[in-house]
């Protein structure tokens, strides 16, 4: 008996043994793309077999013993429409995956294939953040935009600047995109609020660099904002003030149209202006801007549907410090506009999809400043126009392939008059408060810049190894109109030139372990020159595209279900970047000359949790560097760039209970750079002290850190309106935070100016 | 709407430039005002000290190194080195200096002959007054000041009919002259200089001769025409005694005025104080002169 019993044993160790090489186990949670809430009560079936379980009040659900291989699983909400997405379980392991879902409304024909969130992505080096989450971020004054300031390997920008610094980059070397199309600004300017109303808004990410071939003339970072999908079905609005502004969207959904529109206007400037100090006034600008969207689609067929997009915002920036003299009166002037109109096409069928989006725009900027009798000013109005076209297929089980066309075409109008040092780019020797060179300048320039970039790239899966291998070809055409300055009544001289950048791309994701994966990417990333430096006066003609080389790696590693650690380096080697001519007589047209090289290199953390009992947040820590050399062939030495922050540290945390939610965040960050002063001379013909400086660069402005509060109540008034209430404290500790150096008249004595020290934003908004 | 906000600090640096605690180079004049490269000057200091005017041996210098374009300064920094200059001499006296016959190659627009198979040179951009300048170095006790010469160059970048124009209509910068100081109270009565009350407050006026603010023309290269511009007349006050409110006062050139005004604090016991008023015209020329202010 003991002998057949054992054998009973040994037979059913055996197959559960067989079983177990044969089966792998599967869970994940299944949360609402635009919110990230956990979706309660999906049905997850494995197609083909008779497997199926429904996700908890957590959104999770798991899968043992199921069969190992390729498999379709088709997730079902309630009162929604299935979505399927395929995917490998592996024999004798568990794996946890995350879905986000767009739900559509009942009675909405468009289903969303949801893809492998790497699919989604722009690199394997991307972090993502929903609109809902974002926008609860303490210090961000209800703008889900913003949270891009508070993501790993972005700079903390200067107070007023709103500038975007990832990696070291500087900030026009990071491209900002919506639903595709290149968008010319992130935030308004003084970097008070976003440029796009949030509730256009279903996700923001940020690729800090290795972004894939699809993308380019970035050398930084790309931030993706992706508009949300088509409203629910009636009419639904949002309509808020605060501090800061004002803004409303009322949205219409019929069937398988609908429209939304948006529009907000501020009125810090003028609130603000009544207690801002004159010093204060001077340095902090208190901008005006306003900002208005239309969205509008049109659910053509199944899987397939058009989508027409407005974006328009303006900014506006008045300052002017008082002297005495009239004769030295210093003011600034701002004024930047831009429009775009993107028509975008997007279908599915036959396991291939299809993006096609034409666009339209104009940007506007007029810069008008005056110093004492010096004058200066740029102005730069652009037409731009292109299209973003993309192909992708399902070549077999363990091959996608994608391919498009990225082209833009930019027909720019500059003017400028002033010194040839205005405005500053990085690299020149300056201090806050001194004057411009004296020589007065002018330019009156036609640029146009043509770039046709076709893209291929594969995504091959083999087992837990995923490569995708990438190559786009940059065809790019310059012209001007002079090709060197005119003088006198001689007739202009224009030029035209073909220029071509080749860059190899290539992605890495080796799932080595169901909760860790290790990712890698790399390759060449080239930038036309901004057509303001294209100018004879103050450029040069033939500036070449810039370029960089770049490699990213590192480890992701789910902890748990919902707390998720990434460590990534980073690598970038730029060179041919302008810098102004270090000649006292440069040859005609060679103000700015190609000599630049630079280099970035560090490291970032990021542990993320996701929502668990209602605590989310991140913490984020980068260090690294950025480096420049202006002139290697000469004297010049490596120098940190104006954009090195060593150590960046973002602890960003939410508690969500009931009705209520109360958000926190921490920043420490290292100072900008800053060239002292370590002499002066007296120039008796403009009566002041001008300096004279040490080491470039050589030393830096205090640490930053801050502490910001913020405390949310959400007051359902029937099923259909919500009323938000919310305060958002920043820099609750009252910390004295440089921002900028400031010396005395004679240069002698250096003191810092210090930012806003508290600044408590109250809100309210009505949703319905 | 609840608002807390405190307004960025800026810090205090203490007294400004315009008290006299110890000698320095407040102007020098030139004269002419205005004149070619190659062609004679005489630079008269004006030292500011505690006690009056003074006229303390200078270390007089040329600046022969063109600045960068990448340089805000007035002068390449080199021209602040030791032995960044041609030195000329060590004089209490007006120095007569002669301007380099190269200043406008350095500092004006003109470009060497363009070599065979290398491009042209850009001439160099003028200031707002159309103006170039040869620096002059003079230190007093180790203490650098830089002084620009106005220095006559050819129109660059103009057509030969502009050009024509502005050499036939282009008369070249004088100095302006300054009139006496005047002291008002406070309700607008006139204080005289030698009776002002202890702690009080007057408003000082200094004014010009009608013909200092001249008229002269600049292109605007992108138009190809000749615009008429009017001098801005500048004041600097300076003074070892009492408060100036503002260091620096003026008319821009669209303003007819002739005179221009700061306030005054008296010390509060009685004593001389000395004024010092520098004026400028955006040309570069220049005037100076010294007050005594006796509070009583």
């Amino acid at each position: 008996m003991f002998r057949s019993g054992a054998a009973l044993a040994c037979l059913a160790f055996a197959a559960t043994a067989y079983a177990q090489a044969s089966t792998g186990e599967l869970s994940g949670v299944v949360l609402e793309r635009a919110t990230e809430r956990p979706l309660v009560g999906v049905v997850v079936t494995i197609a083909g077999t008779e497997r199926s379980a429904i996700t908890d009040e957590d959104g999770r659900f798991r899968f043992s013993g199921a069969p190992a291989g390729p498999h379709a699983l088709v997730l079902a909400p309630p009162g929604g429409v299935a979505v399927t997405v395929d995917e490998q379980i592996v024999a004798g392991r568990h794996r946890d995956v995350r879905y986000l879902v767009a739900v559509a409304a009942p009675g909405g024909t468009y289903e969303s294939t949801v893809r492998a969130p790497r699919v989604e992505r722009a690199g394997v080096i991307e972090t993502g953040v929903a609109r809902e989450e974002a926008r609860r971020v303490a210090g961000a004054a209800d703008d889900p935009l913003k949270v891009v300031e508070d993501l790993p390997g972005v700079a903390r920008a200067t107070v007023g600047t709103g500038e975007i610094i990832v990696w070291g980059a500087a900030p026009a070397d990071t491209r900002v995109v919506f639903d595709g199309v290149e968008w010319p600004a992130l935030l308004h300017v003084g970097g008070w609020r976003s440029t796009v109303n949030a509730g256009l808004v279903a996700r923001v990410s940020l690729t800090p660099g290795g972004f894939g071939a699809e993308w380019g003339r970035a050398l930084g970072g790309l931030v993706r904002i992706e508009g949300t999908p088509p409203p629910p079905a009636g009419v639904h609005g949002d309509i808020g003030a605060d501090l800061l502004d004002g803004s409303a969207l009322l949205s219409y959904a019929h069937g398988r149209f609908a429209i939304t529109v948006a529009g907000r206007y501020s009125w810090l400037d003028q609130l603000a202006g009544l207690v801002v100090r004159g010093d204060a006034a001077a340095f902090i600008p208190l901008p005006r801007w306003d900002d208005y969207q239309l969205r509008a689609s049109v659910a053509l067929r199944k899987h397939e549907r058009l989508t027409l997009t407005f974006l328009a915002a303006d900014d506006e920036l008045r300052r002017q410090a008082s002297v005495g003299d009239p004769t030295a009166l210093r003011s600034d002037r701002f004024d930047r506009s831009s429009y775009r109109l993107l028509l975008r096409y997007e279908a599915e069928r036959d396991g291939a999809a299809v993006e096609v989006t034409p666009f339209f725009g104009y940007d506007s900027s007029r810069t008008v400043d005056q110093y004492g009798p010096s004058p200066a000013k740029l102005t730069n109005q652009s037409f731009v126009g292109g299209l973003r076209a993309a192909y992708r297929r399902r070549l077999g089980r363990v091959v996608v392939a994608t391919a498009g066309i990225d082209a833009l075409d930019t027909h720019a109008h500059v003017t400028r008059l002033g010194s040839l040092t205005i405005p500053a780019r990085e690299g020149d020797i300056t201090v806050f408060g001194q004057p411009p060179g004296d020589d007065v300048a002018a330019a009156d320039d036609r640029i146009h810049e043509l770039d046709l970039a076709p893209f291929v790239s594969v995504d091959v899966r083999l087992g837990p190894v995923t490569l995708t291998p990438g190559l786009r070809v940059d065809a790019f055409l310059f012209e001007g109109n002079h090709v060197v300055p005119p003088v006198g009544n001689q007739p202009a001289t224009g030029w035209s030139r073909f220029e071509w950048a080749v860059d190899p791309r290539l992605a890495l994701r080796w799932q080595a372990h169901p909760r860790v994966a290790v990712v890698a990417a790399g390759g060449l990333y080239h930038q036309p020159p901004d057509p303001n430096d294209l100018g004879a006066r103050f450029g040069n003609p033939a500036l070449d595209p810039s370029r960089a080389a770049m490699v990213t790696a590192g480890v992701e590693a789910r902890l748990w279900a919902t707390l998720s650690a990434e460590a990534t380096g980073f690598y970038r080697q730029l060179d041919t970047l302008p810098t102004r001519s270090p000649l006292p007589s440069p040859p005609m047209a060679t103000a700015l000359v190609q000599d630049g090289i630079g280099r970035s290199y560090g490291a970032q953390l990021l542990v993320r949790a996701a929502p668990w009992h209602g605590l989310s947040g991140w913490l984020s820590y980068t260090g690294g560097r950025s480096e420049r050399r202006d002139h290697p062939m000469a004297t010049s030495a490596w120098r940190a760039s104006d954009y090195d922050q060593t150590h960046i540290l973002t602890l960003v945390a939410e508690y969500a209970f009931r009705h209520w939610s109360f958000g926190t965040r921490l920043r420490w960050a290292t100072g900008f750079p800053r060239t002292p002063v370590v002499g002066a001379y007296f120039d008796t013909r403009d009566a002041r002290y001008d300096p004279l400086f040490g080491a470039q660069n050589s030393i830096r402005i205090p640490d930053f850190v801050q502490l910001d509060l913020r405390a949310e109540y959400a007051f359902v008034w029937t099923a259909r309106a919500t009323l938000r209430l919310y305060v958002d404290v920043q820099n609750v500790t009252y910390q004295k935070n440089a921002e900028e150096f400031v010396y005395s008249v004679d240069w002698t004595q250096r003191g810092a100016i210090t930012g806003l020290p508290t600044l408590a934003v109250i809100g309210a908004r009505v949703l319905f | 709407m609840l608002l807390l906000l405190a307004a960025g600090c800026r810090p205090d640096f203490g007294p400004s430039l315009s008290r006299v605690t110890a000698a320095r180079v407040a102007a020098v004049r030139f004269e002419p005002a205005e004149a070619a490269p190659g062609a004679s000057v005489t630079a008269t200091a004006f030292v500011v000290a505690p006690g009056g005017a003074t006229a303390p041996a200078l270390d007089w210098s040329l600046c022969v190194t063109p600045k960068p374009t990448t340089v805000n300064d007035v002068v390449d920094p080199a021209c602040l080195q030791p032995g960044g200059t041609t030195a000329l001499s060590s004089t209490a006296a007006p120095e007569m200096l002669t301007l380099p016959a190269m200043g406008c190659r350095l500092f004006g627009p003109d470009t060497p002959p363009q070599m065979a198979g290398e491009p042209p040179l850009q001439s160099r951009a003028p200031d707002v007054t159309g103006g170039y300048y040869q620096p002059v170095r003079a230190d007093l006790d180790g203490a650098p000041t830089i002084a620009l010469a106005r220095i006559r160059c050819a129109l660059a970048g103009a057509s030969f009919e502009v050009a024509s124009e502005y050499a036939a209509t282009y008369l070249s910068n004088r100095n302006p002259t300054l009139t006496p100081v005047a002291a008002y109270a406070s309700d607008g009565t006139a204080v005289a200089l030698d009776a002002i009350a202890a702690g009080s407050v007057v408003t000082l006026a200094v004014g010009w001769t009608d013909d200092s603010p001249e008229s002269f023309p600049v292109l605007d290269p992108l138009a190809q025409l000749l615009v008429t511009h009017r001098e801005a007349m500048t004041v600097s006050w300076l003074a070892d005694g009492g408060e100036i409110g503002a260091t620096n006062t003026g008319r821009g050139e669209d303003d007819p005025a002739l005179f221009t005004t700061t306030t005054w604090t008296a010390p509060p016991t009685p004593g001389t104080t000395h004024l010092f008023v520098v004026l400028h015209d955006s040309r570069g020329g220049v005037d100076f002169a010294t007050w005594d202010l006796i509070v009583k």
